[in-house]
């Protein structure tokens, strides 16, 4: 466990997900209330997403997601990623409780990255079915406005329902990740040097 | 009983050589020594070799910080094409802040910034060298590959016939110009030389153009400088140079074109011959001539649109350069030095105008009839030669007493002389047919004057 795992947790509804990192500190408040409006904007409308993870051994792991929805009210943040594709980052997820997602506009290169140390993993369920088809949807637009087709946006984010996870976390830190020298800046006030 | 299973089919580098084109932006993944990981996007993941992939570093961010204290790190890549995503497992090795991995990524990041408006903020401070540790596919569906591109080695095998039949440096940059129209796709193509051909990266000299196609004016005797540019860079740092969105802000886009104030004689210190490249290029592609480990020249190859050029087409026209430059560095230990029975003529006819040709000892620049021909030490050959036919009507000459002949300001190492001589015979083509000159047999050159002469030396 990295040290940063101790403080962290990482639940689960799920059998395959054996661990269970309760934290003991408070939980960070999410900073999903504080963020621009464009960046919610964006996120609720459905861009590419890349969720990433390390492991114990600090190695690296990254994955597309096949969902994405925010509860912004709740301040909850939930990523959907494929057991047989995503089965490293879930690992990690599973063992370690961290969690960074960068959110992508294609067209643009607007971009802004979410982190979280507290996960909860569990199957997704057929409810999770209307929130997925739009997500698809929304990121099928994004990429043929870059040039690509629909059939090649489905290969790279679709995925059957039944090997999916989703990943519900609480973003405490906020950083703008457009490509230029800003970033890596912090969106919030929460954020810390990341 | 174990069961047999047969091992995973490895996944070599050079087979996502398509996914690191960038047509689908990389995503990196670094992290803190506490565990805590950061995702970006990446503007260049760029191949090395067989075992080794360099991102580019520009900004001290969170994964700069991150690589210098846990050196793993996770790149996932996306085809283009067929949607197939890899992960690769990387291991930071070095920074790179010159020679030619840097400059050929600097190229090429610049031509990214551009794209995204970032043309002003985007420069490279380093290139960060990683170890692919390993590869991963990423389950999933697929779309069907593109078609391989038909013919390339064909092309390659056409070239390198045709490159064999040639005998002479004209002949060799006509061959490998036309080929690369008829064979390879290309519409404008250049061959530049190195005035004082070099071992490694050189920062100083001048390339200067011998052959082009594809151009309204051939360009023959243009300049660049040594650095500037996409072809400058190529030679200075002996590395292919590829931006596929060439933006007219950017720094590579420098070549200076000045109309030019070659046809006015009473400038003599600043002419230029107008660089005959595209005005609006939107993909360019140099590579080095190289032999002997002496960078010789450049191929230089540019389109109007965007993303012309591929890594297919860097691996052909990197093997036609090296061809080409392994064919020049033979014709020149080729060359024999004979001594040719000085040949004289009359002037063809008494009534026709003389030409009136002005030299201008400052820098050796020629005028015939107050048109601008040439300068440096073509100029001093062509006036040498001239001034030895006005003597005694002398038209055979040898390479090797040109060589001979201090006052021409030839090396005394590597002097190019037979570059020089093909400089001179396409700009007297092109701006002074009544004065031309031949090979006549390896090591000699006949010069055929079919104008009486004046000949006036300005100090």
């Amino acid at each position: 466990m990295t040290p940063a795992a101790k403080g962290r947790r990482c639940t689960t509804s799920s059998a395959e997900f054996a661990m269970d990192h309760l934290s003991a500190s408070k939980p960070r408040p999410s900073v999903l209330a504080d963020l621009d409006p464009q960046y919610l904007a964006m996120i609720e409308r459905g861009v590419p997403v890349l969720v990433a993870s390390c492991n114990a051994k600090l190695r690296p792991s990254v994955s597309m997601a096949v969902g994405c929805t925010l509860d912004v009210f709740a301040g909850e943040m939930t990523v959907f990623l494929s057991r047989r594709s995503g089965a490293e980052v879930l690992g990690n997820i599973a063992s370690q409780g961290c969690i960074a997602v960068i959110c992508v506009e294609p067209i643009s290169h607007r971009a802004v990255q979410l982190k979280s140390g507290a996960v909860q993993c569990r199957s997704a369920k057929a409810s999770d079915e209307a929130a997925l088809a739009r997500y698809l949807a929304s990121v099928e637009e994004e990429f043929v406005q870059v040039g690509h087709t629909r059939e090649f946006c489905r290969c790279v984010v679709s995925r059957r329902r039944s090997e999916l996870v989703a990943l519900t976390f609480v973003p405490d830190q906020a950083f703008n990740q457009t490509p230029g020298p800003q970033a890596g800046a912090a969106l919030s006030s929460l954020a810390g040097n990341r | 009983m174990r069961s047999l299973k047969a091992p995973e089919t490895a996944i070599e580098l050079h087979q996502l050589r398509g996914s690191l084109e960038g047509g689908v932006p990389a995503a990196m993944v670094t992290c803190d020594p506490s565990g805590m990981p950061n995702v970006t996007l990446a503007s260049q993941v760029y191949y090395v070799d067989a075992r080794h992939v360099a991102l580019s570093f520009q900004f001290f961010n969170k994964t700069y910080q991150n690589i210098r204290r846990n050196p793993l790190a996770c790149v996932q890549l996306i085809d283009p094409v067929t949607g197939a995503t890899h992960r690769l497992h990387l291991r930071y090795m070095r920074t790179e802040t010159e020679g030619p991995l840097f400059e050929s990524m600097r190229a090429q990041l610049a031509g990214i910034a551009s794209h995204l408006g970032m043309a002003d903020v985007y420069s490279l401070r380093g290139s960060d060298v990683y170890a692919v540790e390993e590869i991963e596919a990423v389950q999933g569906d697929t779309l069907p590959a593109a078609p391989l591109r038909q013919g390339l080695l064909t092309a390659l095998r056409q070239i390198s016939e045709r490159l064999a039949r040639c005998a002479t440096l004209d002949e060799l940059v006509d061959s490998v110009l036309d080929s690369l129209v008829e064979l390879a796709g290309v519409q404008h193509a250049m061959v530049l030389i190195n005035e004082a051909p070099s071992g490694g990266a050189a920062a100083n000299g001048t390339l200067f153009t011998v052959g082009s196609i594809g151009y309204v004016d051939s360009g023959v005797g243009s300049e660049v400088r040594m650095g500037d540019g996409v072809i400058g860079m190529a030679a200075a740092a002996c590395t292919p140079v590829r931006i596929n969105r060439v933006s007219p802000a950017s720094s590579y886009n420098h070549i200076v074109r000045r109309e030019t104030q070659s046809e006015q004689p009473g400038l003599v210190v600043d002419i230029d011959i107008p660089f005959p490249g595209l005005t609006e290029p939107h993909s360019q592609l140099a590579v080095p001539l190289m032999a002997g480990g002496l960078t010789l020249g450049v191929l230089f190859v540019e389109s109007a649109r965007e993303l012309a050029f591929g890594f297919e087409d860097e691996d052909l026209l990197m093997s036609v350069a090296a061809l080409l430059g392994a064919s020049i560095g033979m014709l020149r230990g080729q060359e024999e030095q004979v001594s040719a029975p000085p040949k004289t003529s009359q002037p063809s006819a008494t009534a026709v105008p003389a030409l009136t040709v002005k030299h201008y000892a400052i820098n050796n620049s020629v005028f015939v009839d107050d048109v601008y021909l040439i300068k440096g030490v073509a100029g001093a050959i062509l006036w040498r030669l001239l001034r030895d036919h006005a003597a005694d009507k002398r038209t055979q000459f040898t390479n090797r007493e040109l060589r001979l002949d201090a006052g021409l300001g030839l090396p005394d190492v590597d002097d190019n002389l037979e570059a020089r001589l093909l400089l001179l015979r396409r700009r007297l083509e092109e701006k002074s047919p009544h004065i031309y000159l031949e090979r006549a047999g390896r090591g000699c050159i006949s010069l055929h004057v079919e104008r009486p002469l004046v000949l006036l030396e300005v100090s």
